[in-house]
């Protein structure tokens, strides 16, 4: 049997297996795992012009613009 | 519910204005959960842009940095980027109405053919389209999504198997030979596999460098709106966003160009 190019796991692919309800549930719960990244990814774009492996180049510091969500103070800058 | 299903169908009440995208369109097409971001094509029309705005007012959605969410920069292919809490997530919501490398046409066609669709998302061929990214990851995807296609003509015009190639090549030898002007790599496609999977490494890096230049045509467009954000930011905190849209509006008026010129598709 020839091997097939592999592109994704078969981890990922499993999701064909889902039915949609599960579907739904596993990605809900896969956002809330991913929540404990977002002081990381803060200035980061994963989609449209400003979509970048890392925080777009600002002009001025960063620490002027991390701010959480809810929150009026800046928190510190990287 | 998920939260990018549950804000797509307020999108959509009563009219189709938003298709999703992107890492969600990923997850609907049961490839990969790999982004915690919502990516929407938006009907390009005020109304429809409204009516988002108005979603996202009524869940607290502030801007990111960005343009507007208004057909004027829109039309330009400029995407508008805002975000809001939920106890559980912050949820960002990412929109553009001219996605890179599909024909106007073609776009039109996707408006018409998800009319009817309860969950509008992106079908494989077009969001292979849109993974040409600069990142690496999206060509694992496209090699994915290619695989869900039914069609061979298309196949062959965007699997990034090499054995997958070479099989289409045997199996199809009628497309390799019509579309190997389109698809310059197709000519080595019943050669030697080493000569492929190079042809296939290369195709992507030139697609990736395209993607690159693109991108850097509207952040260099964008220096002085860039420049500017942190007064508007400060501007826009703790207004009600469609009160902040407007205001943001007038900020980007004449420092946001609405277009930028970048290569031909």
């Amino acid at each position: 049997m020839e091997p097939r190019d592999e592109f994704l796991s078969e981890e990922d692919l499993d999701l064909r297996l889902l039915t949609p309800a599960e579907l739904e549930a596993y990605w809900t719960a896969w956002l809330i795992q991913a929540q404990t990244t977002n002081d990381l990814d803060a200035d980061v774009y994963s989609h449209g012009v400003f979509a970048t492996d890392g925080p777009i180049p600002w002009p001025a510091p960063a620490s002027a613009r991390r701010r959480s969500i809810g929150s009026d103070d800046s928190a510190p800058g990287s | 519910m998920s939260i990018y299903l549950d804000l797509t169908r307020a999108f959509n009440v009563g009219a189709l204005r938003a298709v999703l995208s992107g890492g969600p369109a990923v997850v609907l097409h049961r490839l990969a959960v790999m982004s915690k971001d919502g990516d929407w094509i938006a009907r390009e029309t005020q109304d429809a842009l409204q009516h988002i705005l108005a979603v996202l007012g009524a869940r607290g959605a502030r801007y990111r940095f960005g343009a507007p969410l208004d057909v004027r920069w829109m039309a330009g292919g400029w995407s508008a980027h805002l975000e809001f809490p939920t106890p559980d997530l912050r949820v960002r919501t990412d929109f553009v109405t001219r996605p890179p490398r599909l024909a106007p046409d073609d776009l039109a066609s996707m408006w018409r053919e998800l009319a009817e669709a309860t969950v509008p998302f992106l079908d494989a061929r077009r969001l292979i389209e849109l993974k040409k990214t600069n990142r690496e990851k999206d060509y694992a995807v496209i090699g994915e999504l290619a695989r869900l296609l039914t069609d061979a003509r298309t196949q062959v015009l965007t699997s990034r198997s090499a054995r997958d190639l070479a099989r289409l090549a045997r199996e199809h030898p009628e497309w390799i030979d019509v579309l190997r002007r389109t698809r310059p790599l197709l000519a080595v496609a019943s050669g030697p596999a080493a000569e492929l999977e190079q042809a296939l490494d290369a195709e992507r890096r030139a697609l990736m460098h395209a993607n690159e230049r693109r991108l850097q045509a509207y952040l260099d467009a964008a220096a002085a709106w860039r420049a500017a954000w942190p007064g508007v930011e400060r501007e826009l905190a703790e207004r009600p966003l469609a009160e902040a849209h407007r205001h943001m509006v007038e900020r980007a008026f004449g420092v946001l160009p609405f277009t930028v010129p970048t290569e031909p598709r």
